[in-house]
């Protein structure tokens, strides 16, 4: 075989391998970039925060809910409990925007995850890890990544976490525990990505919480691709003794009906389950619920 | 160990029929949509199938879709001050003893509302979607459909095509591909029931997609973007999603109401 010959192998051989190679990434979407957080639903609760005692839209379960009622913000000048607003479900009502990056095996360029970081939020970056790897054992640490493997469906990215840390699911102490796991969904159509989280918790939630929230492509977005993790320090006074939880015993919270009057709701409305999620709710709501007569408040 | 070149020749050869036998099948996909005639219709086109029943899961905006907010009550919303003039007007009476109750029922607040969905095949070229809440009937068309040029109405006219990724063809069983949907010619109406205005030139583009749940549930992730330039000072964008019911047992067809 002559040298040209042998050259000509060699060049339909590259030709044939970087063909493959496109076809093989064009059968993915890229996720990533820098993606503004688009907070056109629940404004006020993704961003200042939910009024205490306002549990709508959740399937909460009665411990969960018992749970809620006993939460005083002042948990948080715990050092212990100073970060548990920060578990890895915060991307799923938090008002940041994130950065997706997409790590690469250095030696073969395949994916290996796709990580997404939240700047200003003090979360760590949750790796989506797309090289088989398997899930670890049920008593491994429970970190603020959590663990998560991912798998492409058509163009949407799934994955599924597990060895989550305790947290909450919505940031006036609505709990979540740490047998909880969470499916993520991300798909992407134009310069918009929307990520729908699927949050599976036996001890709080009834059922599975969804919860969908979208972004748009920033290219001058300036969220780093690594975050300090939350430092567990006292961030606010102690308002109480030293050596006690701030809580509330039942029955004792001061607002535990606040937010359902302020909007005419029946109060186990206000306090979420599961049925009052669905379509046939309103019938039970139909005739003990008037428009209030002015907004009250967080109108714009 | 001596270097013996016909290895190398032959290793490279090999290679390179292995890699194009790779390529041959890799293509397939691409083989059936570029050989093969493309499917006549957009039903068997259909890269998911949508149809059934589904219930849209209020787990987000609570307390502005299960019932009927304040006047004034316009969070979220980026409107315009033409746009919050019109809302603080809002008077649900008024629009009753008009006959104009259905005007949160059209597609741009249609969507978010707690409503059930049933979609069928209205034709091999029609996705119809019904819902129980308002009893309305939106009709997505392919192909070269035109608009008759009838007055615009709550639903509007409304266009659809798949979007399929590249390289897998039509294949429902594969999850792979987007319902994308763009809506003009509509009735003005709002998009929250308390009043929130879309006027008539409002578009409204959607795109559905369909997930699959680790304990076998299917759900509808949609992303509506509404883009309204009198009344939105951005496109309102808000994704929803919908949960497959095994069928139409929870079907509760209730007409529409300017406050409830």
């Amino acid at each position: 075989m002559s040298c040209t010959q042998r050259m000509r192998i060699v060049s339909a051989a590259i030709v044939l391998m970087s063909t493959l190679m496109a076809v093989s990434v064009s059968a993915q979407t890229d996720l990533s970039g820098q993606w503004a957080a688009i907070n056109q639903s629940d404004r006020v609760t993704r961003g200042a925060g939910p009024w205490l005692g306002d549990y709508t839209g959740l399937p909460l379960s009665a411990e969960g809910r018992a749970v809620a009622l006993s939460y005083n913000y002042s948990m948080l000048s715990m050092t212990e409990r100073g970060c548990m607003d920060y578990t890895e479900n915060y991307i799923t009502f938090a008002p940041h925007s994130i950065m997706i990056e997409r790590v690469s095996d250095p030696v073969t360029g395949e994916v290996l995850a796709w990580k997404i970081s939240a700047g200003g939020s003090d979360r760590a970056p949750i790796p989506i890890w797309m090289d088989g790897r398997p899930h670890p054992s049920e008593n491994d640490v429970h970190t603020f990544s959590g663990f998560t493997t991912g798998q492409w469906e058509g163009d949407t990215l799934t994955g599924h976490m597990t060895h989550m840390k305790k947290g909450i699911v919505r940031r006036n102490g609505v709990p979540l525990s740490d047998k909880a796991t969470m499916t993520l969904h991300l798909v992407r159509h134009g310069d918009l990505l929307t990520i729908m989280t699927v949050t599976e918790d036996p001890i709080y939630l009834e059922e599975p919480h969804v919860q969908a929230g979208s972004y748009r492509l920033n290219p001058r977005g300036q969220i780093p691709p690594t975050n300090p993790t939350c430092f567990p320090l006292t961030e606010l006074a102690r308002l109480d003794a030293p050596g006690t939880v701030p809580h509330f015993l039942p029955g004792t919270n001061p607002d535990e009906h606040t937010f359902a009057k302020m909007y005419n709701l029946p109060v186990e409305a206000a306090h979420g389950g599961a049925q009052t999620l669905y379509p046939e709710y309103r019938k039970t709501l139909k005739d003990r619920y008037t428009i209030p007569p002015a907004c009250p408040r967080d109108c714009r | 160990m001596g270097h013996r070149p016909w290895q190398s020749h032959a290793a490279v050869a090999q290679s390179a029929a292995v890699l194009a036998v790779l390529l041959f099948f890799q293509d397939g996909a691409h083989a059936q949509g570029r050989g093969a005639q493309p499917p006549a219709t957009a039903r068997a086109a259909a890269p998911v199938d949508l149809t059934g029943y589904w219930v849209a899961e209020i787990t987000e905006d609570w307390r502005w879709r299960m019932v009927t907010p304040a006047k004034g009550d316009y969070q979220s919303i980026p409107v315009t001050p033409a746009a919050v003039k019109v809302a603080d007007g809002w008077d649900p009476a008024k629009d009753e003893a008009a006959g104009e109750q259905c005007r949160s029922y059209g597609a741009p607040g249609l969507m978010r509302a707690p409503t059930r969905l049933n979609i069928t095949w209205e034709d091999d070229d029609t996705l119809k979607i019904q819902t129980d809440y308002g009893m309305q009937t939106r009709l997505l068309h392919f192909g070269n459909w035109k608009s008759p040029g009838a007055p615009p109405a709550w639903q509007g006219d409304a266009i659809a095509r798949w979007e399929t990724p590249p390289g897998r063809g039509a294949n429902p069983g594969a999850r792979a591909g987007t319902l994308v949907v763009a809506t003009s010619r509509l009735r003005p109406g709002y998009l929250r029931k308390n009043g929130v205005p879309y006027s008539a030139d409002t578009l409204m583009t959607e795109y559905w997609d369909l997930v699959g749940e680790r304990n076998g549930e299917q759900r509808i992730l949609l992303l509506i973007v509404v883009e309204d330039p009198l009344y939105l000072q951005v496109p309102w964008i808000v994704p929803v999603h919908f949960k497959k019911e095994p069928n139409g047992a929870k079907w509760d067809p209730t007409p529409c109401s300017a406050t409830w």
